[in-house]
């Protein structure tokens, strides 16, 4: 489990606190909340080891099947044994291109699935002589599946972030105007305290300008 | 390391933060294992639990949401929910496809074993 799936999974101090003195019965909103961020956080966990999973065995398969071809003494078929691996670390894109690569993705792997269909039925009508080409084309369909779920991961990880940070930064502008106006007032809040605060709240809205400019 | 990454890190050593809220920042940003909007998530969720902190401090504070607040929440909730449905989705996408990927790598292999046997 990575750093934000656990932090995800813990989100006790993160959800807004709400006086529940009247509906003591009924769940609060921060314990509704709570409970919708345990299950965001085990979702895109689970999402993103199954994800690697199959393609790991795919994989596996795949280079099964290359090793029967290369018995036969297909030349060029090596080619396919060097096809990368699951991307087992973050992707990164260029700024801008995530959206309209996604979708871009998305649309390959649904024609890639209609080649390895129309594959399958040529390997079986014909046979040896249809296997080189069949091994291209799966492999072909492994590798832009491969990216059209990283994107898939990237996109989701980049809807859920968005609105959260932005619920933050509203969250902590609101309590700190709080402390600011209790201070003021002649409260037990501390100069210091405040400044500190504030800090940590232009902090905050800080990232939250800074994922929107490069979104 | 690339451009958002790296807008990340200069954007928290430049900020006037305490220096071991900003040593774990600067943890996460060097995180490999995390995409940048995961990145984003978690930053957010580490900067809030430090601001919790300093403000339990501070005495008879209301921390009652007020309606801003209740909405930028529910407005998450609604676009997580719509983000796991579309990933759902998506991830079926990947699973039939990767399905239908090791099926037809199966035929291979099995048509070109009885090729290999055959030519013995």
């Amino acid at each position: 489990m990575n750093n934000l799936e656990e932090q995800i999974q813990n989100p006790s101090e993160v959800v807004p606190e709400v006086v529940t003195e009247s509906v003591e019965q009924e769940p609060s909103v921060r314990e509704i909340g709570r409970e919708r961020i345990d299950k965001i956080g085990a979702f895109f966990s689970r999402a993103k080891e199954g994800f690697k999973d199959k393609v790991r065995q795919t994989g596996q398969v795949i280079s099964g099947a290359v090793g029967r071809v290369k018995e036969l003494g297909i030349a060029g078929v090596e080619t396919v044994m060097g096809a990368p691996e699951a991307g087992l670390r973050a992707l990164e894109y260029g700024v801008g291109a995530t959206a309209v690569a996604y979708e871009k993705s998305r649309e390959a792997v649904s024609h890639v699935k209609n080649e390895v269909v129309r594959v399958k039925n040529e390997v079986l009508e014909q046979g040896a002589s249809a296997v080189e080409n069949g091994i291209r084309t799966v492999t072909d369909a492994k590798n832009t599946t491969m990216d059209f779920g990283e994107r898939a991961l990237y996109r989701a990880a980049e809807r859920i972030a968005k609105p959260f940070v932005a619920f933050q930064a509203r969250r902590l502008q609101e309590l700190s105007a709080r402390v600011e106006a209790r201070l003021n007032a002649g409260g037990a809040a501390k100069r210091e305290d405040l400044n500190e605060i504030l800090n940590i709240v232009t902090q905050m809205k800080g990232l939250e300008n800074l994922q929107n400019a490069t979104q | 390391m690339d451009e958002k990454r790296n807008k990340l890190k200069k954007f928290i050593e430049d900020s006037e933060i305490p220096a071991d809220l900003k040593v774990k920042e600067l943890a996460i940003v060097d995180d490999w294992d995390l995409s940048t909007p995961e990145i984003e998530a978690a930053l957010a969720k580490l900067i809030a639990q430090e601001f919790d902190k300093k403000v339990a401090s501070v005495p008879d504070i209301d921390l009652t949401p007020g309606k801003e607040v209740q909405e930028s929440f529910s407005a998450y909730e609604r676009e997580a929910k719509e983000a796991e449905n579309d990933l759902t989705n998506d991830m079926k996408i990947v699973d039939d496809t990767l399905k239908a990927v090791r099926e037809v790598s199966e035929a291979i292999q099995q048509v070109a074993l009885e090729a290999s046997l055959g030519a013995k």
